[in-house]
Order: C-alpha cells, then structure tokens, then sequence
C-alpha cells in the first residue's frame, strides 16, 4: 500500500526580465508579466486543485514551487510572493542567476522562509563568462557567499554540455568551497535563444561517462554531486523497476510537475514551448486532468521511437524537452519521440 | 467540474496509486 504523500512542483516564472543574456537561454521572447494580484490567483488556482485531488481521491500532495525568471530577484514584490506561496502550504525555493544577490537580499530569502536556493553556474570562470558574460562568474559566487553566510540552503546547478562537461570535478570542489549544499547538473535543452546549440549537446556515449563521473564523484567531497535527468537516475539504477503503464518517476512532465509562464501560460515543462491553457483563465485541476498534451505525456502508447518498449519508461521517459527540440530541429512538433542523448534503452520484458 | 473529467481524474489516481504500490521509490522532479 502506498502512503504518499505525491510529489508535485510548479515552475513558476514571474518575470521573463534579466540582467544577463545567456548564450543557451531557453527563452527568447518577451511576454506579458502577471501583476501581484494575478500570481496570488494563479497559486489559488494549483491550490484548489491540489485541495481537490486529497478531498476527491485520498491523493495527498506535497506541493512544492520553484519561482524563477528571467531573474526573479528584478522584481521588487518577490518576497510578498515567496510569503504567499508558504501561506498556501508550499514548500518554496528559487532559481536565480545569483548576481543581484547581495547580504541584505540573502537575510531577505532567509527571514521569508524559502526552502533552497538554487544558483546557475555554467562552468569555472572562464567558461561560464563565456555562456553568461563577462564578470558574471564573481557576481554570481557573491550571491552564492551571501547566501551561505546568511544561513540559507544553496545549490549550484550546472546546464551541462560539450562545452562544460570537463569541468564537473572542479565545480564539484568549487560547490565545496563555497559552502554550497549540492552541486546538480542538468542537460542542455536547446531551445529558445540555445536553439542553435545542437553541436554542443553530448553525444550518448558522452552522457554515460558523464553520470558514471557523477556517481563516482558522489558525495565523497563533502557536497551532493548529483543529477535529476531522468537518465541520471536511470544510470544508477537496478533492474528491478516495475513495468507499469503509468509513469512513477522520471520526467516530470504531464505527471509530477507543471510550468506557468510570466503571462500564466501553462506549459509542461519551461523547456517545452507546448501550451495548454492559461492558469489565468481556466481551471487548473481541469486543464490538468484533460489536456491532450499532458494525457499522452503519461501514455505510454503514445511514445515512439524507443522509449515506449524500454523496460525503463515508467520510471523516466528521457527528457521530453530534448526529445522535443530534438524533434523540432528536423521539422516536426513532437514531444514523444526519442530522447537523442539515451544511452541506458532496454527491452521490457525483465524484473516486475 | 464536470463529470468525464472527475472519473478520468479518478481512474488516472488509482492507476497511479496502484504503480506507486509496487514499491519502487524514483525521483519525481526533474528539477536541479
């Protein structure tokens, strides 16, 4: 019998304004940014569904948000959002660049009681300067000094592709050194302004040495060397995983996890530029349950190309972003095709 | 809400439940 409770995030972005332009910035246009009032309505929205599912179905969730950007330190009502989202019972951190963070923004985050920061660095300096720009490597570890030094969990987390990956035992000891909690790396996604960045994601075989680094790097160095990708965890996984047709893990898409744009687009992940509605003007629980895009998400019939025979699918799917851009580079729309980069593929038919 | 949405709602949380019984603990958020 499982007992829960059911993980589940949103993504919410509330601003698209940054101070940097970064070279594989899944972003590329500007959109409308929802006032105070609309943000407070579009966390009652997740709120009611979530509220719904434990009356209607015994499911209880443990919500979480993740608030971001662009860089959600620009906009000025970001605590007031912070505080409301734990007064609505989630759990709340925040994906920021770290270069505005100074000590009076750090006692900020900590006094309103955000669970983790998570910080973006690219690489060692020149590297990541390289994707960020210049400077942008010093002001984003101050961030990371303040935030340590005011007590707040912080977390690097790394997009990673032939540009970087030589570099994750140094940003490993670099995580260390700063007091950081984890070092995560994420796969590159290339879409948005990264569109162009196909030639510098990793090939399979790059991918498997990459989380074999990983695993191995651990958390031996006093620090969390860790990955999320659902490949990641497929890699440190045994055989025993149960062939079911609903998905228990993996990639969050459709299933465990929800993107609301600055405009209160609902996307299912911010890497997958496929809207279902607008949190602003339907119900959230509903667009959950009915959208055609996030019903196939957790179907497995609905795959091809591989995943949808691998003994793996219910507990990862690859990520649907980069089978999406992948997808779209050769011309067409489609979230359910292969994930390029997976080199773990194995038939079903084993341990249940 | 309306009624196909709640059954389909329903079917989709005990399929769910039933999987998640099987015992295999695996992250959920593909979030850094």
């Amino acid at each position: 019998m499982w007992a829960g409770p059911l993980d589940f995030f949103v993504q919410l972005h509330v601003t698209e304004r940054c101070n940097l332009r970064c070279r594989h910035c899944y972003q590329s246009a500007k959109t409308l940014e929802m006032s105070f009032e609309e943000v407070t309505a579009a966390i009652d929205n997740v709120k009611d569904a979530i509220r719904g599912w434990a009356m209607d179905h015994e499911m209880v969730v443990s919500p979480s948000l993740h608030i971001t950007g662009g860089e959600p330190v620009v906009r000025k009502d970001l605590f007031d959002v912070v505080s409301y989202g734990r007064e609505c019972g989630f759990s709340v951190s925040l994906m920021s660049n770290g270069t505005m963070i100074d000590s009076e923004a750090a006692r900020r985050v900590a006094d309103c009681g955000v669970a983790d920061v998570q910080i973006s660095i690219d690489g060692l300096e020149e590297t990541h300067d390289a994707v960020r720009g210049p400077g942008s490597f010093r002001r984003a570890l101050v961030g990371v000094e303040s935030l340590v030094t005011g007590g707040v969990e912080t977390n690097l987390n790394v997009t990673v592709s032939r540009l970087n990956a030589g570099e994750v035992a140094g940003l490993a000891r670099l995580g260390c050194d700063l007091g950081a909690s984890a070092v995560a790396f994420s796969r590159l996604v290339p879409t948005g302004t990264g569109a162009g960045l196909e030639s510098a994601l990793l090939s399979r075989e790059e991918v498997a040495a990459l989380y074999e680094e990983i695993r191995e790097l651990g958390d031996g160095g006093g620090i969390a060397v860790t990955s999320r990708d659902p490949l990641a965890v497929v890699a440190g996984m045994s055989d025993d995983v149960p062939e079911v047709d609903v998905p228990i893990g993996g990639c969050a898409a459709g299933m465990f996890g929800v993107t609301i744009a600055s405009d209160g687009t609902i996307m299912p992940c911010r890497r997958m530029d496929m809207p279902v509605g607008n949190i602003l003007e339907h119900s959230f629980r509903e667009l959950w349950v009915e959208s055609p895009v996030l019903s196939a998400l957790r179907t497995r019939d609905a795959y091809h190309g591989g995943c949808e025979t691998c003994a793996y699918w219910a507990v990862c799917r690859g990520c649907r972003a980069i089978a999406l851009a992948h997808a779209r580079a050769g011309g067409a729309d489609d979230c359910l095709g292969p994930d390029p980069q997976c080199p773990y593929w194995r038939p079903m038919g084993g341990a249940d | 809400m309306r009624a196909e949405a709640l059954e389909k709602e329903a079917r989709l949380f005990q399929t769910l439940k039933a999987a998640l019984a099987k015992g295999k603990e695996v992250s959920r958020s593909c979030l850094a």
